[in-house]
């Protein structure tokens, strides 16, 4: 009896095993070509990168081996600490910048009500699909202190001293934030209207019955709904902030300006600038993948306290 | 009998077939060879290269160059990357302030002597055009991209401000004094007009420091950088009178990173004498002329020499071809296409007094300035044109102490010179 028991149990194992197995095959089978990627064109060129981090080597010479002292020279040098501050600034000034306005440009664009909403979509689209060095050459014209647009209408509005832009130590790096946060708008938009879209129309309807006003319906029903889509926004803004590079390389420098990127002054060196000013201006490889892990580190750990406290679960 | 004698008539029939002349081979065509040549991009240079490629590809139809004119901001970053990955070119340009560390860092081919030798290359070219490409008796580069320093007036504009365009300024004082009178500004006390372009600030610094210190600006063989000197002083105080106070004769507030000059917008304009090229193509509408770059009153003309090689990577397939190609681009009748058709000024002793190139004033003007010319001496690109610029923007915007900031920067240049040299 006992035996004519155990016999079909052991075979229930082995069919749950095999079953097992065979999902994992086709699990991973499906996941090999992008796991295959990710390790060639992200994993290993992370752990040569590190691997580098840990040497002196300037291209025109043998490697040497360093150990940590790359990192070391790191905390030691005012320039690392000169862009992480104004990677930090850019990030404060334009990562909520761009979640306020593309959230509140979707809300708009989401009313059933407006008309041409197609029409709106696109135009508020159209800054992402520009390349980003035509663009930044536009906005380096718009913000020309003497005939350039924006001072022009800054004079309309009475302004008598409208600012030096991208020739000021304090003015270059808030210009060069209005273009990013103009490019990023129409694609921070697009995330927020699909997410909107996924929210069933009678919970709004139903708060409405129950008598709460529009901020109140947006503030307890559409919001919380729209936690995971902010989550995500978030982070992927957060993210391009910490690797922004076309913007302040094309405004600050580029053409036969004979200008210095992240000038003046390192008023604009966001933090990638530094690691390419190191590595490919400078031929300092080795303490320039120094400074890019460093890079790695902090977009992770943000990544992670991001996560921790933007994704809370709710319950209705 | 006859069967005796048959061995030995096929010993003779060998024997003859080898007397006979021999059959006529397949003729084997040369081996096709691909040279890889790289340059970053200049409006003005790139239809010349086209031409001479034609021209060397016709000469030698069994070698192909493949040309790639590449944008300024990208050349280093493409060539270094090629270069530490083993797949750069065969051709390449590079900076005379480069020379020290691609020759150290043994990633060039000497020029061979069955191309050239070095007794020749210096017969052939001017000094100061190919000495810091040598090393242990071998040249590692030939020059091309010869550049002074030159002064670009507007015409029109400087008359609108009462000067005479047939009394250029000689003298940083005569430069000064007419591009004030020429510098206008709105109510409210903002340029609207430049007496002088700096937007190419290298330029201006660099005309100030070589013409006002009389030794070496930087000492290689010393490691010394000089220009913390009481006459390097002098030269950044200039910088300083140029660009801030109410007596300005340009901001950088003004058309920040626009073509000042192209766009009629400054009277006076320190540049290479290539700039005539773009001049040409971009700014028709301009009636402008040259002159000799200034310098302290009392003192002889003088103006940097700034200088770009061709060089051949130590890793390519041929370099024997490669250096001929090189050798194509530098020779007599190829530099005349860079003068005529870029600005470029020859390199050729023979070239400098050839009154065939002579056609025009402005040609005359950029040809003498070569006469007067003394090398640039700064050792190591972009480390120690970020500490230059550093300074430019520290008295120019800043309005920082110039004798602190001065030393600080030739203190740091330093440093940099002792790093790329090894010096200790």
């Amino acid at each position: 009896m006992a035996r004519w028991v155990v016999l079909p149990v052991q075979g229930v194992r082995g069919i749950r095993w095999s079953r097992r197995l065979r999902a994992w095959v086709w699990a991973y089978g499906f996941m090999a070509p992008a796991l295959v990627l990710f390790g060639l064109i992200v994993l290993y060129p992370s752990l040569e990168a590190f691997r580098l981090s840990l040497y002196q080597w300037s291209v025109f010479a043998p490697k040497r081996f360093v150990g940590l002292a790359n990192y070391q020279r790191m905390v030691h040098d005012p320039l690392f600490w000169t862009s992480l501050r104004v990677t930090l600034i850019w990030t404060v000034g334009v990562v909520p910048c761009v979640m306020v306005l593309g959230l509140a440009t979707a809300i708009a664009l989401n009313q059933p009500w407006l008309l041409g909403r197609g029409i709106f979509r696109t135009i508020y689209f159209v800054p992402v699909m520009t390349s980003i060095v035509a663009s930044a050459f536009a906005w380096r014209w718009l913000f020309e202190p003497t005939f350039g647009v924006v001072n022009w209408m800054l004079r309309q509005l009475e302004v008598s001293d409208p600012p030096g832009w991208l020739a000021s130590t304090t003015w270059a790096l808030p210009a060069l934030m209005i273009a990013g946060i103009w490019k990023q708008i129409g694609y921070a938009m697009v995330l927020f209207l699909a997410g909107l879209q996924t929210i069933p129309r009678e919970l709004r309807e139903a708060a409405e019955i129950d008598g709460a006003g529009p901020w109140q319906a947006f503030r307890h029903v559409t919001l919380p709904l729209l936690n995971p889509t902010v989550v995500f926004v978030a982070v992927i803004l957060v993210i391009n902030a910490f690797r922004v590079f076309s913007i302040p390389y094309v405004m600050t420098s580029g053409g036969f300006t004979y200008l210095t990127p992240g000038g003046p002054l390192n008023s604009t060196r966001v933090f990638v600038l530094h690691i390419y000013d190191l590595a490919w201006k400078q031929f300092d490889f080795g303490y320039g993948a120094a400074n890019a892990m460093v890079l790695l580190l902090m977009v992770m750990t943000v990544t992670l306290i991001q996560l921790r406290i933007l994704q809370r679960p709710f319950e209705y | 009998m006859r069967w005796k004698l048959l061995p030995v008539l096929a010993v003779m029939m060998v024997a003859l077939a080898q007397c006979a002349p021999a059959a006529p081979a397949t003729p084997t065509a040369p081996p096709q060879i691909t040279i890889v040549h790289w340059q970053h991009h200049h409006e003005a240079r790139k239809p010349v290269v086209d031409e001479l490629i034609q021209k060397f590809q016709a000469k030698h139809p069994n070698v192909t160059i493949k040309f790639e004119s590449i944008p300024y901001e990208q050349y280093f970053d493409k060539l270094l990357t090629a270069l530490a990955s083993k797949t750069g070119p065969d051709v390449f340009q590079i900076p005379m302030e480069m020379a020290e560390q691609l020759i150290r860092a043994g990633a060039l081919a000497p020029v061979p002597e069955n191309v050239m030798t070095p007794q020749q290359i210096e017969a052939a070219f001017i000094p100061a055009a190919v000495q810091r490409f040598k090393a242990d008796g071998k040249y590692y580069g030939l020059p091309t991209d010869v550049q002074t320093l030159i002064l670009f007036i507007n015409v029109d504009l400087l008359k609108e401000c009462g000067g005479d365009p047939n009394k250029p300024p000689a003298t940083w004082e005569e430069l000064k004094e007419q591009a004030r009178r020429c510098t206008k500004r709105d109510a409210q006390g903002n340029i609207v007009q430049a007496g002088l372009d700096t937007r190419y600030r290298w330029a201006v610094f660099t005309q100030a420091m070589y013409s006002f210190i009389d030794g070496p600006v930087v000492d290689a063989a010393a490691c010394k950088v000089n220009y913390a000197s009481p006459q390097g002083i002098a030269a950044w105080k200039l910088v300083a009178e140029l660009m801030t106070g109410p007596e300005a004769v340009d901001s950088p507030k003004f058309l920040t990173g626009q073509r000042k000059f192209e766009q009629g917008k400054a009277v006076f304009y320190i540049n290479h004498p290539v700039t005539r090229g773009r001049l040409e193509r971009e700014a028709k509408n301009i009636n402008w002329i040259v002159a000799p770059p200034p310098v302290p009153a009392g003192k002889k003309p003088v103006t940097p020499l700034h200088v770009w090689a061709y060089v051949v990577n130590k890793d390519a397939k041929n370099p024997e071809w490669a250096w001929r190609w090189v050798q194509f681009l530098t020779s007599k009748e190829a530099q005349i296409q860079w003068f005529r058709k870029a600005g470029d000024l020859p390199s050729l002793k023979e070239l400098l007094s050839d009154p065939s190139l002579v056609t025009d004033e402005k040609y005359r003007i950029a040809l003498e300035s070569m006469t007067y010319s003394r090398p640039v001496e700064q050792v190591g690109q972009t480390e120690v044109d970020n500490i230059q610029s550093e300074l430019w923007e520290k008295i120019v915007i800043q309005g920082a102490g110039v004798e602190t900031a001065v030393r600080e920067a030739a203190a740091k240049e330093e440093q940099v010179v002792k790093k790329i040299l090894g010096c200790p």
